[in-house]
């Protein structure tokens, strides 16, 4: 019987906090709306470490104070999420006009043992000047990486032919190390440009 | 509310999809194949398909495209020529619970962390045709799969896609090349 008591209680709580949260989220965004989801709950990425191609140190998830960085978890042999998105992304950075120059992009590869340094580094050339070519140097890091952000991904092998599963989404993150909105899978350029102008100047 | 779900966006993402098969829909677009059928073969009409540019350092490519029918068929096969790429397959994006694939893992463990969002892709072998409605293979959903590409897919060029159906027969369409969809 308290047990039960207890639960209900702690249910209220929670229903508390949810309202807070949205409350709070309403207030910050008084200016205007983002097109994409805004995490629930804080989700702070800053101690995200994953080798970056060239570089003997990891990179920073935190970008320098009013900048922005966009990070995806893909893969070079994916014909269609994968470039789906980042055309988007590279197409949204063509709407923003010299905001552009504040946008990072960094793309962790879910499947290190075939895309290298190298072939992950040309892939991001094709979309963006400005890139981190991100492959993971153990399972360990990846999954690290992944945890932070709530992103799943595997690679297997299906009678010879290998599978991948990876999310769509596409993270912003701004200069506290907080995912600030995640774009899902099919989120257009128009709505990817519209949230970058907030982002990058009433939130900056 | 401030925020959008995932199901919002899905739904603006179909609403588009609709509104581009209206333009897409007359009879009078250069761009679409209509192979003409006796009474007993459904008439096929194909619109809208392009190809993605290849990003550098990739071999795989994918085709979209959208298929009438004023009758009731079964899409079997797409096929391209040798010189474009070794294999075409008809693909399907599909999402999968826990991130998780059947199969034996290769790197490692899979995340456990959940992640609504993951797909992967699968081959499949038929997809049905319903008479006046239109089946779209957009991004997400289904591709055709261009598997070994012998050459980059670059901006600007056109290939021959050859779409199989059980009573239509083959039908091929020419395939423009673009960075984004059309
Ligand atoms: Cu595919």
């Amino acid at each position: 019987m308290s047990e039960m008591v207890f639960t209900t209680r702690i249910r209220t709580v929670v229903i508390g906090m949810v309202l807070l949260t949205s409350a709070l989220v309403s207030c910050s965004n008084s200016n205007d709306s983002l097109d994409g989801y805004i995490p629930p709950s804080p989700k702070n990425v800053s101690t995200a470490t994953v080798h970056e191609a060239g570089s003997a140190t990891p990179m920073s998830f935190v970008p320098a104070a009013g900048e922005v960085l966009i990070v995806y978890f893909g893969y070079t042999h994916c014909p269609d999420l994968c470039p789906t998105t980042m055309v988007a992304i590279k197409n949204a950075k063509k709407k923003i006009g010299e905001l552009e120059a504040k946008v990072d992009i960094a793309m962790i590869t879910v499947d290190p043992t075939r895309d290298t340094d190298e072939i992950l580094s040309r892939y991001l050339a094709s979309f963006s000047d400005r890139y981190h070519a991100l492959v993971p140097t153990s399972d360990a890091e990846l999954r690290a990486a992944e945890k932070l952000f709530q992103a799943t991904s595997s690679v297997t092998n299906v009678d010879g032919e290998i599978q991948v599963v990876h999310g769509g989404t596409a993270y912003v993150v701004d200069s506290t190390g907080n995912v600030v909105v995640e774009w899902p899978f099919g989120l257009d350029s128009v709505s990817m440009a519209h949230d970058l102008k907030i982002l990058l100047t009433e939130r900056k | 509310m401030k925020t959008k779900t995932p199901r919002l966006v899905l739904g603006a993402f179909l609403a588009i999809g609709l509104s581009t098969l209206v333009s897409c829909g007359g009879s009078d677009s250069a761009s679409d194949t209509t192979v003409a059928g006796t009474p007993a073969t459904p008439v096929i009409t194909v619109s809208g398909q392009w190809a993605r540019t290849s990003p550098d350092a990739t071999d795989m490519g994918a085709a979209y495209l959208t298929i009438n029918s004023d009758a009731d068929d079964t899409l079997v096969s797409a096929m391209v020529d040798s010189s474009v790429a070794a294999m075409a397959q008809i693909h399907e994006m599909v999402p999968v619970e826990n991130g998780m694939a059947t199969g034996s893992t290769m790197a490692g463990s899979p995340s456990t962390t959940m992640d609504s969002s993951a797909m992967t892709m699968k081959e499949v072998d038929h997809i049905d045709i319903v008479a006046g409605t239109a089946l779209e293979l957009k991004p997400g959903g289904y591709h055709v799969m261009l598997m070994k590409l012998v050459k980059p897919l670059l901006t600007g060029e056109t290939f021959k896609v050859t779409l199989t159906f059980t009573k239509a027969g083959a039908v091929v369409v020419d395939v423009p090349v673009l960075e984004d969809a059309p």
